[in-house]
């Protein structure tokens, strides 16, 4: 590889790191093991980065990898992985009501199965359409609709369980 | 609040209370490197079915510019590998391999190819080319970041 797909590649990694980064963060649920996503996927994309420089978008590529070999492991490591019935901490009203939110939004996410986690990511972080995340996972929109719809009931559903859990412990309502 | 809203905000509240790492874009490429000297493509070897922390992908399979030696027997069945500091359990044919990365050494990177040949005997290889024999079910742990070593059994 010459000098300037060298650059490419570099300017490539820096711009696109931190926002993969954050992607897989939610993808996986794990820093580490964002971490590693992300060398993973980088480094194929560089032994390949002549080829997908040309085809154009290659974060979109990468978007791509990253969520498919997420949903890869996801299914390796969930059987193994143990779900916390208590969250860390139970805020007060106000800005800390909405850090708890979040964090039971975390949780919720974590009982998703792999896909419909990737499409609630997708679309509610990345902010991509239906026929995007279709593409970026290999999958029929019809079928991310049909995850989308089953993850938002499942979160629904998790999400008032765990604020009842909340609530019957004191915490913000 | 509905639940997109609060879904689409959490998720926008959680990703950016996260710092990532800074990219090391040097060791992507010495990585890199170390994966493409790896690369065995012998003739006929097809990948199969890889439950690894991380396969390597066809692409990365493309040059065959640099192959190790090769088992004397006929290669029937390949996975390439690339793993971390966690455990992976691989399938090349009818065999069963396990491989474990350092737990003491986290973040440590290791790649390699597994693979059978016609005699059924399971091989990994050395990151300097060396073929290091191992029988279904060892544990090959990568104690450094440039060879793997056939460890005990499990």
């Amino acid at each position: 590889m010459d000098d300037l797909a060298v650059s490419d590649y570099t300017a490539f990694v820096e711009a696109q790191w931190a926002p993969l980064f954050r992607t897989a963060y939610l993808l996986t649920g794990d820093y580490q093991l964002a971490e590693d996503l992300l060398q993973t996927t980088f480094t194929k994309i560089f032994l390949a980065w002549p080829r997908i420089s040309r085809l154009g978008q290659p974060g979109a590529y990468a978007r791509k990898m990253i969520s498919n070999q997420a949903t890869s492991w996801w299914r390796r490591r969930s059987s193994s992985e143990l779900s916390v019935s208590e969250l860390p901490e139970h805020g007060t009203a106000g800005h800390e009501h909405a850090v708890t939110q979040s964090l039971v939004v975390w949780e919720a996410l974590g009982t998703l199965a792999p896909r419909q986690r990737a499409v609630v990511v997708l679309r509610y972080y990345e902010d991509l359409s239906e026929a995007e995340i279709a593409e970026t996972l290999g999958i029929a929109t019809g079928t991310v609709k049909s995850h989308c719809s089953a993850a938002l009931a499942r979160l629904t559903v998790e999400i008032e369980k765990q604020n009842e859990d909340l609530t019957l412990d004191g915490g913000p309502t | 609040m509905n639940i997109e809203d609060l879904v689409r905000r959490s998720v926008g509240d959680l990703a950016q209370g996260v710092v990532p790492p800074r990219p090391d874009v040097p060791a992507l490429m010495e990585r890199a490197g170390r994966t493409r000297r790896m690369q065995i493509g012998a003739a006929g070897a097809a990948a199969i079915a890889l439950v690894a922390a991380v396969a390597i992908g066809g692409s990365a399979l493309d040059d065959t510019s640099a192959r190790g030696p090769e088992p004397a027997g006929t290669l029937t069945s390949s996975v390439p590998v690339w793993m971390n500091a966690r455990s992976a359990t691989v399938h090349v044919g009818d065999h069963t391999v396990t491989l474990a990365g350092d737990a003491e050494t986290p973040g440590l990177t290791a790649s390699g190819l597994v693979y059978a040949d016609g005699a059924g005997t399971v091989y990994s290889q050395e990151f300097d080319g060396k073929p290091v024999e191992i029988d279904d079910n060892t544990v090959v742990r990568a104690s450094s970041v440039t060879r793997w070593h056939a460890g005990s059994v499990d």
